[in-house]
């Protein structure tokens, strides 16, 4: 069964329907125990990171829903997207610097202001800097759908699978282990984006 | 490279798409599922639904729009049309919509903005703004009437950009350009910025009104209104420096697809995505 966490933000429908093309079996839940029941685990985001983490943080079934991802990051393959990637990391400045589930060492930064528009939205090429069964089948610089104004800052540069350039270059896919995670949104980027979704279901 | 965006934008009266002239006249234009699915093949890189005629009683027509466009469009989503407050929000986006734009709304209650913004992130709050050119006499140029309004000069004639709502029907007295920076402190995330003047008559956006936006915030701007040829595209984002371009009724009567207007972009060296 593969879980889809709903904190309460945002847009699951679409991210649901991108997984049901691939998956019978999938399950957008608030339930920390079938979270922890799940093969895999997706955590979707659009939204603050400051209200996402207290929303995660609440005790509303005997456990919060961060208990069962911190349990499982480790356990199933997982997949944080956009804010959901964001929330993998030690701390993000948006938000008076606002602790996150600290999977992933660093922090979440926002853009240096020599960029020249805030959010970072569209589509932006994906240069893939590690071979990980996410890329399977998806070219090198393809295109993918970002928005976002902050961007993560793994303390260990190993994890990073993947950068986009926007006025620097940025870690946009991060891998760890079992645990994978896109800034931009797979579900909201064309063919290339359900390829990756798929690719993300295929994992043992 | 951060593309371009082209957007064809449909409008959905009672379930159909609709197409005007300046904001009246409206003739059937489709089926806005099937319009979707044949825009996102063609290479559309979001799509903008408003809801014309929106109001409580028809909203659930729109949640069930929302609902199968999203089924099986996998590009961003933008809807508009009549929404009020957070949980109008939360109701769309969780029929399967991205971004949620607003204008009456933003304009009679800005904290909408804000509290949008902080409750499912900046990204996606749209603040659509329609715009009329207000021409001034050259000898009232000094008067105190104008206080802070923003004095362009097009042609040899001086004029300010007024926000009206109420989908054209009413001028609000405020400046387009000093609105879009409110709105960008308050926290929206896109500007939706439509020309009036220029809505449905395929002359080409209106560019000064456009640069004038694009330079005042550090927010996307998508211009809007009067698209009818390619050059029209190309002025939109190489004079108007815009970061995406709105259109309507150049797609639905199918005078261009998405493809060739992108190819034609291309050539021109404005970056999309192919």
């Amino acid at each position: 069964m593969i879980a889809i966490i709903d904190y309460n933000a945002g847009n699951l429908r679409s991210i649901a329907k991108a997984v049901e093309l691939y998956s019978k079996d999938v399950v957008v839940t608030n339930n920390p125990e079938i979270i922890l029941s799940a093969d895999k685990i997706i955590l979707p985001g659009v939204g603050n990171f400051e209200n996402a983490m207290a929303n995660l943080s609440k005790e509303d079934y005997g456990g919060s829903l961060k208990d069962a991802i911190c349990k499982s990051v480790n356990e199933v393959p997982f997949l944080g997207i956009c804010l959901g990637m964001q929330l993998l990391m030690e701390k993000s400045e948006e938000g008076n610097g606002a602790k996150g589930l600290g999977v992933i060492k660093g922090n979440v930064i926002k853009f240096k202001d020599t960029v020249e528009k805030i959010p970072h939205m569209g589509w932006n090429n994906v240069e893939q800097v590690m071979d990980i069964p996410l890329f399977e089948g998806i070219k090198n610089n393809e295109y993918f759908y970002f928005v976002h104004s902050y961007h993560v800052n793994p303390t260990n540069k190993d994890v990073i699978a993947g950068v986009c350039e926007y006025g620097y270059k940025f870690p946009c896919v991060l891998n760890k282990n079992n645990i994978y995670a896109t800034q931009f949104h797979p579900e909201k980027s064309g063919k290339a984006g359900l390829k990756m979704i798929e690719n993300f279901i295929e994992l043992i | 490279m951060l593309t371009k965006r082209i957007i064809p934008c449909l409008d959905i009266k009672e379930g159909r798409v609709v197409k005007g002239t300046n904001f009246v006249e409206l003739k059937d234009a489709g089926d806005p599922v099937e319009l979707s699915k044949i825009y996102n093949e063609q290479g559309a890189d979001e799509l903008v639904f408003l809801d014309i005629t929106a109001s409580y009683e028809k909203r659930d027509i729109l949640i069930d729009l929302v609902e199968r466009t999203a089924e099986q469009v996998f590009i961003p989503l933008t809807v508009g049309g009549g929404i009020r407050t957070v949980d109008d929000f939360r109701k769309i986006l969780r029929a399967g919509a991205d971004k949620i734009s607003i204008n009456t709304a933003a304009v009679k209650n800005p904290e909408l903005i804000k509290n949008a913004s902080e409750i499912f992130g900046s990204q996606c709050v749209v603040v659509a703004i329609d715009v009329k050119r207000n021409y001034i006499d050259k000898d009232k140029l000094e008067s105190k009437e104008l206080g802070d309004k923003n004095i362009i000069k097009i042609d040899n004639k001086y004029c300010w950009f007024e926000v009206y709502i109420y989908g054209g029907r009413k001028g609000t007295g405020i400046d387009a350009i000093n609105w879009s920076k409110e709105v960008e402190e308050l926290g929206a995330g896109e500007i939706l910025l439509t020309s009036m003047d220029a809505d449905g008559t395929k002359n080409g956006y209106d560019i000064p009104l456009t640069k004038s936006v694009s330079a005042s915030v550090k927010l996307p701007v998508i211009a809007s209104g009067g698209c009818g040829a390619l050059e029209h595209v190309y002025d939109a984002f190489e004079y108007g420096k815009a970061d995406a371009a709105l259109m309507a009724s150049i797609l639905h009567y199918r005078e261009y697809t998405i493809q060739e207007i992108k190819e034609y972009l291309l050539k021109k060296n404005i970056p999309v995505r192919l």
